[in-house]
């Protein structure tokens, strides 16, 4: 009698308005690429949305960094010591990832010549600290415009926590001279 | 600043008709120019303008009432562009969604040209041959937009010397009257190198704003293989007459590696009967501007050049005996 008050039956999936732990960090990224920014790099650089660049200040880091129109980030740093890292972090929240079984991304990329760099989920520790699950692959950007796919299967590393206070993407770069261009970033969760 | 699009067309209608669809969609186009190059069906304005959903007008036509070919189609337009820059564009390639996003970011810019990259498709992937990749590397030139250092002109300027891949400042092209070779075919040759021996300031982008369809069906006006293609000697002697300025010192070994290659690649697409009479001509070409080979040091493919002009002037000599 009250039929029409009950859900209709509908194909899985189209009333469902859950975009996902990776939507904010995607929505950060495609604010970075539809805005246009230039600036100095330093020890910490703070890029649009929530992007960090960090480096070892024992490295003494300068140069500039640019975010294009339609693209994510260029950087042309110099070293002028010895430091440990230089890396692009990214906030991703997925506090919780007890339902998630892949965390993963896809990147494009260039650079004047090889550089490889490696990526990481960091969790940060509920008592202060962090964990880092690197990917098992590199990115190895060169002067060709390339792609770039990974995914962590979340069940099988020990190194990524359920449960977090945060968590960031980190990309680290060579802690040396580098021209590189990260053109699209784009993070997924399943 | 303003952008205009000019493109010379004969015979390619549809193709047209999709360019200017595409230059709809990108709002990126102050001013329209297409230039007729007597095809055999008379274009209208306001076809096209229709065709391509255009608002009346938006189209300025020009025609030639019989071929003139490519270059000179070009050098018609010239007159009738009224925006501060512009971009030649041919009939049958395809702008990218890059266009517009470089031209955002070139406003206020002061240069005399931008090049950028762009796709060809008989290249494996997306992006530039092998060839011009290597002397964008060469030439340091990174990044969404950059300026072209003095060390790397000489690189860069050896690359294909397309007339698409470049944005025009129009006073630019105006004040130095640098102009296309009014030949049936390599009449862009002289549009490039006369732009990087007059440029003050040359910006380059690697975005990708244009995707090159290479066609082998012998259908388009690249795909001759007649004796029209030995006209080049004439432009490339003017050419050579303009690096012997004292200003074109830093362009003279590039200038020589490119036609020793370009010699090459018009053997390659030239009918075996006019092989000697190429050769004739790379070789006299080779001896009255022989003493550019003989550069000193500082520019490392210079003995690689010498090596290939000296067979071509071999070659020469056996063509005439």
């Amino acid at each position: 009698m009250l039929r029409w008050l009950m859900p209709a039956r509908r194909a899985p999936g189209l009333q469902n308005l859950d975009l996902g732990a990776h939507a904010d960090v995607n929505y950060r990224l495609a604010i970075c690429r539809n805005d246009e920014a230039e600036g100095e790099i330093a020890d910490v650089t703070e890029l649009a949305a929530g992007l960090v660049l960090r480096a070892d200040p024992a490295l003494g880091i300068s140069g500039r960094y640019a975010s294009p129109r339609g693209r994510l980030l260029e950087i042309d740093a110099t070293a002028r010591g010895t430091g440990d890292w230089f890396a692009l972090h990214l906030p991703v929240g997925a506090e919780n990832l007890a339902d998630q079984g892949v965390f993963g991304f896809a990147c494009r990329g260039s650079a004047s010549e090889f550089i490889p760099v490696r990526a990481c989920l960091r969790s940060g520790g509920r008592l202060g600290g962090f964990s880092d699950c690197f990917f098992d692959k590199h990115i190895l950007l060169h002067a060709t415009d390339s792609s770039h796919v990974d995914a962590i299967t979340l069940q099988t590393r020990d190194e990524v926590p359920q449960k977090a206070p945060w968590r960031e993407l980190v990309l680290f770069f060579p802690p040396r001279r580098l021209r590189l261009s990260l053109a699209d970033l784009r993070v997924f969760l399943v | 600043m303003s952008l205009a699009l000019v493109v010379p067309v004969r015979d390619d209608a549809d193709r047209l008709t999709t360019l200017l669809d595409q230059a709809r969609i990108l709002e990126t186009f102050d001013q329209i120019v297409v230039v007729d190059d007597g095809s055999a069906d008379l274009l209208h304005a306001a076809d096209l303008a229709a065709a391509a959903g255009l608002t009346p007008g938006a189209v300025r036509l020009i025609r030639h009432s019989r071929s003139r070919g490519p270059g000179a189609a070009r050098n018609a337009a010239l007159p009738a562009v009224t925006t501060s820059h512009l971009l030649f564009f041919d009939s049958d390639d395809h702008l990218t969604g890059d266009m517009a996003l470089l031209w955002q970011s070139l406003r206020d810019r002061d240069f005399d040209f931008c090049q950028f990259r762009h796709n060809e498709t008989s290249a494996p992937g997306w992006g530039l041959t092998a060839w011009d990749a290597g002397l964008w590397r060469a030439s340091g030139a990174f990044g969404a937009l950059t300026q072209l250092s003095p060390e790397g002109r000489p690189w860069l300027a050896q690359t294909a010397c397309y007339p698409w891949n470049k944005i025009y400042r129009t006073g630019f092209l105006r004040d130095h009257a640098i102009r296309c070779a009014e030949i049936p075919v390599h009449e862009d040759i002289a549009l490039h190198w006369s732009g990087y021996l007059a440029a003050r300031r040359i910006l380059v982008s690697d975005r990708i704003c244009a995707n090159h369809i290479v066609r082998t069906d012998g259908t388009r006006e690249t795909n001759r293989r007649g004796p029209e293609r030995l006209k080049v000697f004439g432009m490339l002697d003017e050419i050579a007459a303009r690096l012997a300025a004292p200003e074109g010192e830093g362009l003279r070994a590039p200038f020589a590696s490119f036609v020793t290659h370009l010699f090459s690649w018009i053997r390659f697409n030239l009918a075996s009967a006019h092989h000697p009479a190429l050769e004739a001509g790379a070789g006299r070409f080779l001896a009255a501007h022989a003493g550019w080979l003989d550069l000193p040091g500082g520019y490392r493919m210079t003995p690689v050049v010498r090596a290939r002009a000296a067979r071509w002037m071999q070659a020469a000599g056996a063509a005439t005996a």
